[in-house]
């Protein structure tokens, strides 16, 4: 199961439009999207936890301001796209956060 | 000066008690990330923050820098901003490009010792990027990145992509660069790798204090390759943070550096 990082509630109302931060999707449902978004940001945030040897990194979290470096970015981006998630480096370079990568990903699969 | 954007200066420690604050100025095309194997090595009771130049990492998409003075301007900025407790000895530390970014901050913010690392002094050129080779800067950063591990062809081209027009302006700063006559007051310390191209040359012109230098086994990125050995030669060559006394001898928290005298400053 994949751990979406916040209550029961919280996930909820995610699911039904209400995204902190998040913005309706073009090609999909924003339910959908939010829920897509939820889960890659959780993915993003475990590749970031494993090349930064860090015990957390919350989804709201810097990637560079919590010590990544362009090489550290690269090597996230290929432990990602090992497990099928199709990202650039240049998403983590602009979005910076698990979540607005995450929103740049899910966005951008949908044509959005 | 801009001080616009994300903050400058990244913590890569900070101690609820410090004895000594380093300040970072990172090399060219690089920002605080590529220095956070300093983290370990740095000793409990220092704080130890790097400056990020705009275009790079948390200011990915900002402006670059238009001349070297302009970066030293805005971080002449944070320094202040950061280092008001006057009793913590300061020490500026510029890695290559950096170190061109220091010495000019040093000149305007009361500094007690300056850390230049792999660069020659100003007078004679100060650093330059890769004079030994034709390579190109896209070539260079391929080769770089090679060697730091990134093997995935398909990764590194994408990398340098990005990463080409960081290290490029920087480069054009470094080339555009001619310096003034400065005199600082401070104690100087130039360190050298041994492998690196740059001569192993003090910086006595610059100061009217001491200015020594010494080498450290490595290339030009002895800094990245043992940050241990690089934080030690600052415990040793130091002075003023030498002849403080830390709250429990190192060898105690870092197993790593050894249990020599020295170690239990």
């Amino acid at each position: 199961m994949v751990n979406l990082g916040g209550s029961s509630e919280e996930i909820r109302r995610m699911s039904q439009g209400a995204f902190p931060g998040g913005r309706e999707g073009a090609g999909i449902g924003s339910s959908e999207r939010n829920l897509r978004v939820c889960a890659l940001a959780d993915q993003i945030a475990g590749a970031f936890r494993r090349q930064l040897q860090s015990s957390d990194f919350p989804v709201d979290q810097d990637f560079f301001a919590t010590g990544g470096a362009s090489i550290v970015a690269a090597m996230c981006v290929a432990d990602l796209r090992r497990s099928g998630t199709p990202l650039s480096i240049n998403d983590v370079f602009v979005g910076r956060t698990p979540r607005k990568i995450a929103e740049r990903v899910v966005d951008s699969e949908s044509g959005a | 000066m801009s001080t616009r954007g994300a903050p400058a200066l990244r913590s890569l420690a900070s101690p609820d008690l410090v004895i000594a604050r380093c300040i970072l100025f990172p090399c060219a095309g690089c920002g605080p990330g590529s220095y956070s194997g300093l983290k370990n090595a740095v000793p409990p009771e220092w704080a130890f923050d790097a400056f990020c130049s705009p275009g790079r990492e948390n200011r990915f998409g900002e402006p670059f820098a238009s001349s070297v003075e302009d970066l030293a301007s805005e971080a002449v900025h944070w320094v202040r901003e950061l280092s008001t407790d006057a009793d913590v000895p300061l020490v500026l530390v510029g890695h290559s490009l950096g170190a061109l970014v220091a010495w000019l901050v040093a000149a305007q913010v009361p500094t007690d010792t300056l850390v230049v690392a792999a660069a020659a002094p100003p007078d004679i050129g100060g650093p330059r990027f890769n004079s030994d080779s034709s390579e190109s800067v896209e070539e260079y950063l391929a080769r770089l990145l090679e060697a730091r591990g990134v093997l995935d062809i398909e990764l590194r081209e994408e990398l340098v992509m990005l990463c080409a027009p960081i290290l490029a302006a920087d480069v054009e700063l470094l080339d555009r660069f001619s310096p003034v006559d400065r005199e600082l007051s401070c104690d100087v310390l130039a360190i050298y790798g041994q492998q690196d191209t740059v001569d192993a040359l003090a910086w006595s012109g610059q100061t009217s204090a001491r200015a020594t230098s010494i080498t450290l086994p490595g290339s030009h990125f002895f800094i990245w390759e043992d940050p241990a050995a690089f934080i030690n030669a600052l415990r040793t060559h130091v002075g003023c943070l030498a002849n403080l006394r830390v709250v429990a001898p190192l060898s105690a928290t870092r197993p790593d550096l050894g249990s020599s005298e020295d170690d239990a400053l």
